[in-house]
């Protein structure tokens, strides 16, 4: 330690430590502009945190200069004032002060030094830069005559999202930051720069003349768009969100966010969102009370549960409500109606991870927390576009390669973000992961790589998986998948030996006929290297919704209760029937895919709760004629969804931002949402509704708070045993937490698997169900763009969002499009066994030739029009990723 | 306007003979414009793509010195000082003289595409202010006679 004194203040910091650093560390305030605490070196480019170091004739910049022994550090001395004043008074000199309007005022670094140092008029006049303001893009405005040059927008730019999209282009006087030539800003837009920006020369374009920090009001919030799970606060003024600030040291985003968190928050407000209950009557909705519809649902269920018997009712809870109403969800399908046909769209994601891993592991989620990517030595990232699905995730990938020198392995068919920055980049035909993978294995058995006393001692089964894959030798695994052998080679040693080494991997896996299969077979590599239990070393699925984790977690599942506790256990279910005071049905209930095809068959109504299936799941035309032939369909959203429109009875809800409650991230980690304004209407929030409706069906349910309902959640639920609104009021708390002094857990499996010993399953590769052949000669893969989220309902009605992504295309290789004479930005006709739709073409090389790329969002062009709904044995998830389609002209 | 191929494969053995990329910046770029006339959009992102430099840090560079152009300019370039030096001198009336000939303001080019007009700091030739550059030549001890009768030899 390096003991000096700041102002007399004696302070002791690390070696290497700025006096800037010493000086927070004691307490001494230094003002700074330039310099940025998120960014990794100090700059020193503005001169305002200038000190006197005793000893020293020159004043030095507090922000660059490392501390000594025995320093003595002035801060407040007369000349160190009037170097202050002079920069300031330059700074101002070319600076356009127009507080009036500026977004900025009362929170402008500037203007709050330009105050405490007297700064009246400039002392130097003469011209300024007089470049205006751009607005030329949908999130974001610029006003250079605000900008002081203090490069922090610059440096996030490159150093945080790896974007680098601007810089400071001419020079002298001339000089701005610009994107190249001047054009109009084309980025991620995460928004980064701009709550970087120490003055008003970056703002929102979507929060702008709606109020100004001191008239905002902040509530702390979850972003609703993504499994990342930031940390921000809605900042609201007269009961509307108009901006957001995302949360700084968050152990999640640290003060990062995406541009769906930054900017696509406005759907809040939208005015299609729904206000009042909707009951159809002649084919038209008509508004109704709450007493009205919500008699009639009770009412048609009891009907049908007398006729048909409770099973021929199911329900759709949702990845995008909160645990505690997913919990009440499930809870009231089991015990109000009596069955277990309750599912959500984890279903269509990661159905077959938590299926995978509770086979191999005994339990289902990300191993590690998110910072810990951060730290592995190798990472691998398969069946995941995680800059676009998951971007927060994906800066701490971009954190360990460049900052940290980890190594990347990629096993993708598609060009991503971050390819650039891949040792290996594996482009493997979709659907060919488990032959790409046990080819991986092949080679470190063969070359001796694998971690013999972690199989000993911590696995069973090895010598099965030994002689499954003694088959997939290079050559053979090249003929599967099109990757070059060589690569094979290389990704295999790389990750086997270059520790730790930790896999993300995502829809790319799971959503395959052969899902569940290609889970085992990514926990059968980390097991292999012994890549597992250890701190950034593990098996990482990165979960798509916001919740999609906690309603797993808290059992909206046709098989499992809160805490993937298993109906068939008898002991279990009696345990349930205890605490919930009924007799509870034994047998396992549908999935969502299984009971959109029994729908209109053995099943006669369905409760739909913010889920959109009929665009989300595959083959639509055929679920649009299920859901229609139901006789009974009661779908509770924020909006008129495509399934909402074929409802008989629609309720309105509360958006996040009106309610309390939690989230739970990909992370495991529990979170706390707070509401921060009304809801529109006379909408009200699910549990609210789940309450009223069990209490009619005549199970009573109720609540005064969800925080009562995180506390029975607690009490049936082993993994949240400790957790509880007041513990996560500050900081979210990861699963498991078995009780209330448990800190949570960090990562799974550290010296014992949840399963006792991890089980390594010999799988065999298998074509997937549909391949192309000469009538349909391309592989058709689905997936997300960053712009946008699930089928849209949300980000398509934010004016930024939409405005960036407006349009559905479909990603062709330009060796394909050559051949079908197609160009860029033509409209062309996509076709599969299944129907046809029609959209612009996108002539890239994101795709290998014979594959295309179409995202999911949009339903003018819906991709799941053309998917097949062939469903993996075990999991039921469909096969998004795989079928055989054909491009023509339109 | 890409890289034609033959003065690609030059830029390519300039890169080499460079062991860190951003060394080979400068080189790549002087040779571009010499060639090609100036740094044309699409050959800057070519080049920040095989140094993997993000393309607006190739720009920032290109822009940062007057010897580089971002854009198309007339045949003859002229660069006039209007640095200390060279404005105690009345460099002023000099840049005017021009923009009044040429009929363009400073930092464009004439209609018949002859001469492009830019203000710059400091030619490095203070002895001989007021001073212009065209093209490669130097000219001295400008008067507004002398720069009439210059502009007659282009
Ligand atoms: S929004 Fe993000 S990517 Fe775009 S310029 Fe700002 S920091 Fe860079
Ligand atoms: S825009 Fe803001 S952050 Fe960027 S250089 Fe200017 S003042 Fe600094
Ligand atoms: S990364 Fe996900 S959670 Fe974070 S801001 Fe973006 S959408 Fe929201
Ligand atoms: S804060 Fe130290 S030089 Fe800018």
């Amino acid at each position: 330690m390096i003991n000096l004194t700041i102002d007399n203040k004696p302070v002791s910091v690390e070696p290497g430590a700025t006096i800037l650093e010493a000086a927070k560390a004691c307490g001494v305030k230094i003002p700074y502009l330039c310099h940025y605490s998120k960014l990794k070196k100090p700059h020193g480019g503005c001169r305002i945190c200038m000190v006197e170091v005793e000893g020293n004739p020159r004043l030095l910049a507090a922000c660059t200069n490392p501390v000594a022994e025995g320093m003595k550090v002035i801060t407040g001395s007369e000349k160190v004032h009037k170097a202050r004043k002079f920069v300031l008074e330059l700074l101002l000199s070319d600076h356009d002060a127009r507080c009036i309007t500026c977004e900025k005022d009362g929170d402008c670094k500037l203007q709050k030094l330009a105050y405490e140092y007297g700064v009246e008029e400039p002392r130097f006049t003469g011209a300024r830069r007089n470049y205006g303001v751009r607005r030329d893009n949908p999130f974001l405005e610029t006003d250079h005559d605000k900008c002081i040059l203090c490069g922090r927008c610059v440096r996030v730019c490159e150093e945080i999202p790896a974007v680098a999209a601007i810089d400071f282009i001419k020079r002298g006087f001339a000089t701005k930051v610009s994107p190249a030539y001047d054009k109009a800003l084309n980025c991620v837009f995460c928004g980064e720069c701009m709550y970087a920006c120490p003055t008003g020369a970056i703002n929102s374009k979507i929060g702008r003349y709606q109020g100004r920090t001191r008239d905002l009001k902040a509530v702390e919030s979850v972003c609703p768009f993504c499994g990342c799970g930031c940390n921000y606060s809605l900042l609201v003024k007269n009961g509307r969100v108009v901006k957001v600030q995302p949360k700084k040291n968050s152990p999640v985003n640290d003060g990062s966010l995406c541009v769906k968190g930054s900017f696509g928050y406005d759907f809040i407000h939208h005015k299609d969102r729904l206000t009042t209950p909707l009951i159809k009557e002649n084919g038209q909705f008509r508004p109704a009370s709450w007493d009205e519809a919500l008699g009639l649902v009770a009412e048609k269920f009891k009907v049908i549960q007398a006729k048909t018997g409770a099973d021929s009712i199911g329900g759709f809870a949702s990845a995008r409500c909160t645990n505690e109403e997913n919990y009440l969800f499930q809870k009231l399908m089991r015990a109000a109606v009596g069955t277990n046909n309750v599912d959500h769209c984890a279903r269509l994601c990661h159905a077959s991870t938590v299926a995978g891993l509770a086979d191999s592991f005994g339990s289902g989620a990300m191993t590690n927390s998110i910072a810990e990517i951060a730290n592995a030595k190798t990472i691998l990232v398969t069946g995941s576009n995680t800059p676009e699905t998951h971007p927060i995730i994906a800066l701490q990938v971009f954190k360990a390669v460049r900052e940290n020198g980890a190594k990347l392995i990629i096993a993708d068919p598609r060009q991503l973000r971050f390819s650039p920055y891949a040792q290996v980049q594996m482009r493997h035909k979709p659907g060919t992961d488990i032959a790409l993978f046990n080819g991986l294995m092949h080679v470190i058995i063969k070359e001796g790589l694998e971690d013999k006393d972690f199989i000993a001692q911590r696995t069973e089964g090895y010598e099965e998986l030994k002689k499954v894959v003694e088959r997939y030798t290079p050559e053979y695994v090249e003929n599967i998948t099109g990757v070059p052998q060589e690569q094979i080679i290389a990704a295999a040693r790389l990750y086997a030996t270059n520790k730790p080494a930790s896999i993300l991997y995502s829809m790319g896996i799971t959503q395959h006929v052969t899902g569940t299969n290609g889970v085992k077979t990514i926990a059968n590599l980390a097991m292999l290297t012994g890549n597992l239990g250890r701190e950034s070393s593990g098996v990482n699925p990165l979960r798509g919704q916001n919740n999609v984790q906690g309603a797993c977690d808290v059992g909206a599942l046709p098989n499992v209760y809160p805490g993937y506790q298993k109906v068939a256990d008898v002991a279990i279910r009696a345990k349930f029937e205890a605490a919930w005071g009924v007799k509870l049905p034994a047998n396992n209930g549908l999935t969502i895919t299984e009971m959109v095809k029994a729908a209109g068959n053995s099943l006669k109504a369905l409760y739909v709760m913010g889920e959109n299936p009929m665009l989300s799941d595959p083959d639509l035309t055929e679920v649009k004629k299920h859901l229609e032939s139901l006789d009974f369909l009661v779908v509770q959203d924020i909006f008129m969804t495509e399934t909402a429109e074929l409802a008989h009875v629609v309720l309105p809800v509360a958006s996040f931002a009106e309610k309390d409650g939690t989230f739970t991230n990909t992370e495991r980690r529990v979170q706390l949402l707070h509401k921060a304004v009304d809801s529109p209407g006379e909408a009200r929030t699910d549990w609210q509704i789940l309450c009223d409706l069990s209490t009619r069906l005549g199970y009573n349910m109720s609540y005064d708070h969800p925080s009562q309902i995180m506390d029975e959640i607690a009490s049936v639920t082993p993994i949240y045993g400790g957790i509880s609104f007041e513990r996560i009021s500050k900081l979210g708390l990861q699963w498991p937490c078995p009780d209330k002094n448990h800190p949570g857990t960090k990562f799974l499996h550290k010296d014992k698997f949840s399963r006792g010993l991890g089980k390594f399953f010999p799988i065999e590769f298998q074509s997937p169900p549909e391949w192309p052949d000469a009538e349909y000669p391309l592989i058709l893969t689905t997936g997300r763009v960053l712009f946008h989220f699930h089928t849209g309902s949300m980000s398509r009605r934010s004016k930024g969002l939409e405005e960036v992504c407006p349009k559905p295309y479909v990603e062709i290789n330009p060796v394909d499009a050559v051949k079908l004479g197609i160009s860029d930005g033509e409209m062309v006709k996509v076709g599969s066994r299944r129907g046809e739709i029609q959209l612009a073409a996108a002539v890239n090389d994101r795709c290998t030739p014979g594959v295309i790329f179409i995202p999911f969002h949009f339903k003018e062009a819906a991709a799941n029009v053309l998917t097949i709904a062939a469903l993996d044995p075990v999991a039921k998830i469909p096969e998004f990723k795989v079928c055989a389609a054909r491009v023509e002209k339109a | 306007m890409n890289i034609p191929q033959p003065l690609w494969q030059e830029i390519e053995q300039i890169i080499v003979s460079y062991p860190q990329p951003q060394g080979a910046v400068l080189p790549a770029l002087h040779k571009i414009q010499e060639r090609m006339g100036y740094l044309a959009e699409e050959a800057l992102a070519q080049i920040a793509g095989h140094l993997r430099i993000p393309q607006v840090d190739l720009f920032e560079i290109a822009t940062f010195y007057t010897l580089l152009y971002t854009r198309p300019h007339g045949d003859n370039i002229i660069l006039v000082c209007n640095n200390i030096s060279c404005y105690i001198l009345d460099s002023e009336t000099i840049l005017s003289t021009l923009e009044d000939e040429l009929k363009i303001k400073a930092g464009n080019t004439t209609a018949d595409n002859k001469f492009t007009l830019q203000a710059v700091s400091c030619l490095g030739a203070c002895d001989g202010g007021p001073v212009m550059l065209i093209n490669d030549q130097l000219y001295p001890h400008l008067t507004g006679d002398k720069i009439r009768r210059i502009l007659k030899e282009y």
